[in-house]
């Protein structure tokens, strides 16, 4: 048997070399999408983590708690023969460990705080009734790395020589214990370096003092701050009560001596790289579990792994529904190839029935041949999926593959369910190959007989589906909103959407199919009575054989438009994006500075007394000489916040956007998109420019007001948050020269989540201003650094963002946020969605191609072995080479090239119908860049290309074969 | 003179006709050894022999199929050695038709269309469908012309292929083991048919055949 089979396979090794190449091909998608799916869902996790912290500025996953050592939790131990300090020690030691215990995960920080809470010391030295902390740092990974974790500001170390600061306060006891304090500490305890302060009466919250002892004192030896970038520093030293930070050694000795009770804080950060989403929901059940415990742990995972819960639904989702074609595509391409080799070996299967081989033994050979190719096929597919995976996660765009380390892919690993689902992939593979075997031995041997019209045509199959395709689309469309919703809230994709263009693009296909045979009918019917031989053969030959030709003429159709749809979905979503990125953007580069705002007090004419607030305003030379530098050709000062209150009449609209501008700076900066008004955004810069006290408005505030151009508004300006106070501090008539839809930095709609998970949409209004009228009226505020990049799509974010930071920092300022739009579209297509996005869609590309290009090749080559007997004929006849060759090409002609066409319009088509229903689920929001359609043209010439090339090989091969067709053998195997 | 009466009394004639091939071990087998033969025009011309006699071998070389090594063929005059390909080609298409023992019929052409296949290589431009028709009721199948060969028994696609070969009327019909895929009776049938269109029609047909039975209809009979 087993030697029959090889037999059976080394002499069509190129059929059943295709039918690995389509069982490796099921494989690999099955695998990779394994790959694909759990990497994305840890992308979703570990990206939850990092905006997070982006967002808080806090590490993402960390566990805190507080304990409370008291005299009855001590009770028993101290009965032990423990002792005190041992003893809270090991109670910190325990508490901490319990959550590494039972979360599983590595701590990378662990920091700890042991203190007496709210400890009074002696009157005299600082304000009455203060209290304070008296404790220790401590850290729970390496007790002796305390030390590490702060930069001594001023004065020195624990028990180094202080004689430098002695006498500022008391003079300084021998047996006084030093302790470091924070800025924090300093500032609101109004502490220096050098005091000491008592503690005669060691008090407790409730006011009981204990007896009298000596006395303890403590000395401030030093001012201490956090060192930056420290994980460590979970809870920083200027949150929370003033603090004395003594070494645990004399926190720990000072606790046995004075009081046994005390508190002792815990800061986890753990390492949220080993949440990965198996472990989601373990991790979420066991804080659960933890808190409900523990009511004084707080942790900032669960957030996180909410909001994944959500967006691994829609994740999870995509990663089928976009490989639901190919698979299809995959299935067909296996069926074909099996129906194929059937085909081939009808008479040698007629005449194993005729010798007495049962139909079961014929099926059981098969079988085991499909098991035999589909195991050779696992171990390939996984390897390949794998390979294939990683490096189509790593294309930036749609077929555009990056170098190794461009795109991060180090969640797509190997995972054992690639080979569950690589075995999964082989027996559905198993399965098709069984089927034309099966159909084969169901029919009789009289039925085995020509049928012209394929089964889809014949039952207008094509036409059904498009009409179920087009309901739905239509549904769809109607409830564009509820779907972005939907979407927005993180109900999940409905993939029905998807189904829904597969569906559409394969009925669009097989519709363009049977128009094309009824074109080449008609063009039979005109003109058989005039055709040559040639074309005569050659039309009937693609009207009659339309059922076994057609399958591979549906193949080219659907691979063409799958490929095209899926390029131009792909497109068109990375494109959006980066418009609406870039559009949001407003220009190249947007730098915000933090500006210090001072709080005065003063009077008003009647005397009272008011807040009053200033800003100051940072130097600008910095950003001056980032045009000096190169860095920018150009920046602008752009003044940007949203307490306006503009009033026109009864009409009033608060916190409306104004952005205060130098209309030629501003517009040598700025980027907009044209179209997205009526005019070009320079026309309203210049009638901005030319009225000093002129002001462009949105087109949503002028509605809202019912006002035109022309007319005046009157702009009051609220003042800055942070003051709390809400009346308007000034105001400012302006007319209006200009009404726009869309302004550079300007959002029209801005979206909330209700607190029953509702979205809210918020619609935004603008009022453009000249800068020196903003600045005469409204006072200095702050604003915004934008600047115009020379060299863009070099421009090295992060490099840049470092450098300001260290300039910045160097004139102690700080920047808000710096933000590239460049930088925001290469972060976004990091995103899990993206990714799958792009990753799968190129796959898809690829795959389909490579699958059409081989099932192609195979079934022309087969085909025209199969045929050489008539070619045979026909040249016996007296046709000649020539005759024979343009039949070929009409064939050719007619099928692949129209296949192509069909293939193009059913592409086009679905992408034009389907792209606003995509939109909702890609870009649920509404925007100001309304959604478009990129179709570039590139995807179908390189698409048409690479198959019109193969055409072309085809046509080349068979005039090969047709060169060399000895028209005697040719008959003679005939006969044989 | 007497040349004159020969090319008109003869459709095929050859003078020393050698045909080899040249073996595996670079030796050379002689399959046809100075065979001189005078073809009679409209009769019933029978080769016969045993296997690998070199029956198909010389149906070959008298049809243009295959070359030849030494001597002369020719067909009403025309000398082949003297014509290039393309000159076969049109002498093939006008003036001979083939019926082979394989199934020559174009599976995904009717009767009728296979016979204006054949019309048209011919070159055949009017009055296709009357000879379509009469063809059919001379192989009588004038019912059958729109089925396809699949729906058609062994014999009688062979007699449509037989209608096409006849279709364009031409001079001499080569007919390789016609009768060879078909039961006695259909291969008496065929021959039956060939009888009368040598007769009727005038056709020269020259057939092989290893049926001794079948050899005594022909009016002619070369033995290999």
């Amino acid at each position: 048997m087993i030697r029959y089979l090889l037999t059976k396979i080394k002499n069509k090794y190129k059929l059943y070399a295709c039918l690995i190449c389509g069982m490796v091909a099921m494989t690999m998608i099955f695998s990779m999408i394994q790959m694909f799916r759990l990497g994305s869902l840890n992308k979703v996790i570990q990206r939850g983590f990092i905006k997070q912290n982006s967002i808080t500025g806090v590490y993402p996953a960390s566990v805190s708690g507080v304990l409370d050592i008291t005299s009855f939790t001590l009770q028993e131990e101290l009965a032990a023969g423990k002792s005190v300090a041992d003893t809270i020690n090991e109670q910190a030691e325990s508490y901490a460990a319990n959550w590494k215990k039972s979360l599983q995960l590595p701590v990378v920080a662990d920091q700890r705080f042991l203190y007496f809470l709210n400890v009074r010391p002696e009157y005299g030295y600082v304000s009455n009734n203060m209290v304070i902390n008296l404790g220790c740092l401590d850290d729970g990974l390496d007790p002796a790395a305390v030390k590490d974790h702060y930069t001594l500001e001023a004065g020195v170390d624990y028990y180094e020589d202080i004689s430098e600061y002695a006498g500022r306060g008391a003079e300084i006891p021998e047996d006084a214990y030093p302790c470091l304090i924070s800025r924090y500490t300093a500032d609101s305890c109004d502490l220096v370096i050098g005091e000491v302060l008592s503690f005669p009466f060691l008090v407790y919250t409730n006011g009981n003092t204990i007896n009298d002892q000596k006395v303890l004192q403590v000395y401030i030896s030093g001012i201490i701050s956090e060192k930056p970038d420290d994980y460590y520093w979970q809870k920083s030293l200027s949150k929370g009560a003033p603090m004395l930070i003594l070494t645990k050694e004399d926190f720990l000795k000072i606790s046995t001596e004075y009081t046994k009770e005390c508190k002792c804080e815990v800061y986890q950060s753990l390492d949220y790289r080993d949440i990965t989403s198996e472990r989601v929901g373990r991790v979420k059940s066991i804080l659960a579990k933890l808190k409900k415990k523990d009511d004084k742990l707080e942790e900032n995972i669960t957030p996180v792994l909410e909001s994944y819960r959500v967006e691994s639904r829609s994740v999870q989702q995509m990663v089928y529904v976009i490989v639901l074609p190919l698979m299809v595509l995959i299935i067909t391409f296996i069926g074909l190839i099996s129906f194929r080799i059937i085909e081939s070996e009808t008479r040698e299967l007629q005449t194993l029935r005729d010798r007495g081989l049962s139909k079961l033994r014929l099926i059981q050979t098969y079988f085991l041949s499909a098991f035999f190719l589909s195991q050779i096929s696992v171990p390939i597919g996984i390897v390949l999926g794998f390979f294939f995976g990683r490096a189509v996660a790593g294309v930036a765009d749609f077929m555009g593959f990056t170098a190794p380390g461009t795109i991060s892919v180090s969640e797509y690993v190997f995972n054992p369910s690639m080979v569950v689902a690589a075995e999964i992939a082989a027996f559905l593979a198993i399965l098709i190959n069984l089927v034309p075997v099966l159909l084969f031995f169901r029919k009789k041997k009289d039925q085995r007989r020509i049928s012209i019209v394929p089964f889809w045509e014949r039952y207008f199959l094509d036409v059904v589906l498009l009409a179920v395709s087009v309901y739905l689309l239509f549904n769809y469309n109607k409830q564009l909103t509820v779907l972005s919703d939907s979407v927005m809230k993180g109900d999940g994709i409905d993939p029905v959407i998807f189904i829904n263009a597969t569906l559409f693009l394969f009925a669009c296909g097989l519709l363009m199919l049977r128009l094309i045979f009824y074109l080449i009918t008609i063009v039979y019917k005109i003109g058989r009575k005039h055709f040559s031989p040639a074309t005569f053969a050659g039309l009937l030959q693609i009207i009659r054989t339309r059922k076994s030709s057609g399958v591979i003429s549906v193949f080219m159709v659907v691979t063409v438009a799958m490929s095209l749809f899926h390029a131009n979905m792909a497109r068109t979503i990375n494109s959006n994006i980066e418009a609406r990125l870039q559009y949001e953007a407003g220009t190249d580069l947007r730098i915000t500075e933090k500006w210090p705002i001072t709080m005065v007090k003063s009077f008003d004419d009647e005397g009272n007394t008011v807040m009053k607030w200033r800003y100051t305003e940072p130097d600008f030379g910095i950003y001056r000489s980032l045009v000096e530098d190169g860095t920018c050709t150009r920046v602008t000062k752009v003044a940007n916040n949203d307490s306006l209150v503009v009033t026109m009449g009864k009409a009033a609209i608060r916190n409306v956007q104004i952005m205060g501008i130098q209309t030629r700076e501003f517009g040598e900066t700025a980027i907009l998109k044209n179209g997205l008004n009526k005019q070009h955004f320079y026309t309203y810069l210049n009638d901005l420019g030319a009225e000093y006290e002129g002001a462009l408005i949105s087109s949503n505030l002028a509605r809202e007001l019912k006002a035109k151009e022309g007319d005046s508004i009157n702009c009051d300006m609220l003042p800055p948050k942070v003051t709390g106070m809400k009346n308007p501090f000034a105001t400012a008539k302006v007319k209006i020269v200009g009404i726009v839809d869309s302004w550079p930095g300007y959002q029209r709609y801005h979206y909330t989540q209700g607190e029953e998970g509702e979205i809210i949409e918020e619609e935004k209004y603008l009022v453009v201003m000249n800068y020196p009228f903003v600045n005469a009226n409204y006072g200095m505020f702050p604003y915004q650094v934008w600047g115009d990049l020379p060299d863009k799509g070099k421009f090295e974010y992060k490099e840049f963002r470092d450098r300001l930071k260290g300039m910045l920092l160097a004139t102690e300022r700080e920047a808000e946020s710096v933000l590239s739009w460049e930088n925001e579209v290469a972060m976004n297509k990091e995103s899990a969605i993206i990714q799958i996005t792009n990753g799968l869609f190129t796959a898809d590309f690829l795959i389909a191609l490579l699958l059409c290009v081989i099932g192609y090749m195979i079934y022309w080559i087969t085909s025209i072995r199969d045929r050489e007997l008539l070619f045979g004929i026909c040249r016996a006849m007296g046709i000649t080479e020539g005759e024979v060759n343009r039949m070929l090409v009409m064939e050719q002609l007619f099928l692949s090239f129209m296949s192509i066409l069909a293939g193009v319009g059913a592409g086009l088509i679905t992408s034009k119908f389907f792209a606003s229903v995509f939109a909702a689920v890609y870009l649920p929001q509404k925007h100001n860049v309304p959604v478009f359609v990129s179709s570039p043209g590139v995807d179908t010439i390189r698409l048409s290309a690479v198959l019109i090339v193969v055409v072309i090989i085809c046509i080349l091969w068979i005039r090969r074969i047709l060169k060399g067709l000895n028209i005697t053998r040719a008959l003679k195997l005939g006969e044989d | 003179m007497h040349e004159q009466e020969t090319q008109t009394e003869y459709i095929v004639t050859t003078d020393g006709l050698v045909k080899s091939y040249r073996l595996g071990d670079g030796s050379d087998l002689t399959v046809l050894d100075h065979l001189d033969l005078r073809l009679p025009k409209g009769k019933l011309i029978m080769i016969m022999g045993r296997s690998g006699s070199g029956k198909t071998t010389l149906i070959n070389v008298l049809s243009t199929l295959d070359d030849f090594n030494e001597g002369s063929v020719r067909l009403l005059d025309r000398e082949y050695s003297l014509m290039n390909p393309k000159e076969k080609e049109k002498l093939r298409r006008n003036q001979m038709g083939f019926v082979f023992q394989s199934v020559a019929l174009i599976p995904s052409m009717t009767a009728i269309e296979n016979i204006d296949f054949g019309l048209r290589t011919a070159g055949v431009k009017q009055g296709r469908e009357e000879r379509i028709r009469e063809v059919l009721e001379v192989v009588g199948l004038a019912e059958r012309g729109n089925h396809y060969p699949v729906q058609l028994s062994g014999g009688e696609r062979q007699r449509i292929a037989i209608a096409r070969a006849m279709a364009h009327r031409p001079p001499v019909l080569f007919a390789d083991e016609p009768t060879g895929a078909l039961d006695t009776e259909s291969g008496h049938h065929i021959a039956q048919l060939f009888k009368d269109l040598a007769e009727k029609e005038g056709i020269s047909i020259i057939m092989t055949t290893h049926d001794l039975k079948l050899a005594q209809m022909a009016d002619m009979l070369i033995r290999l």
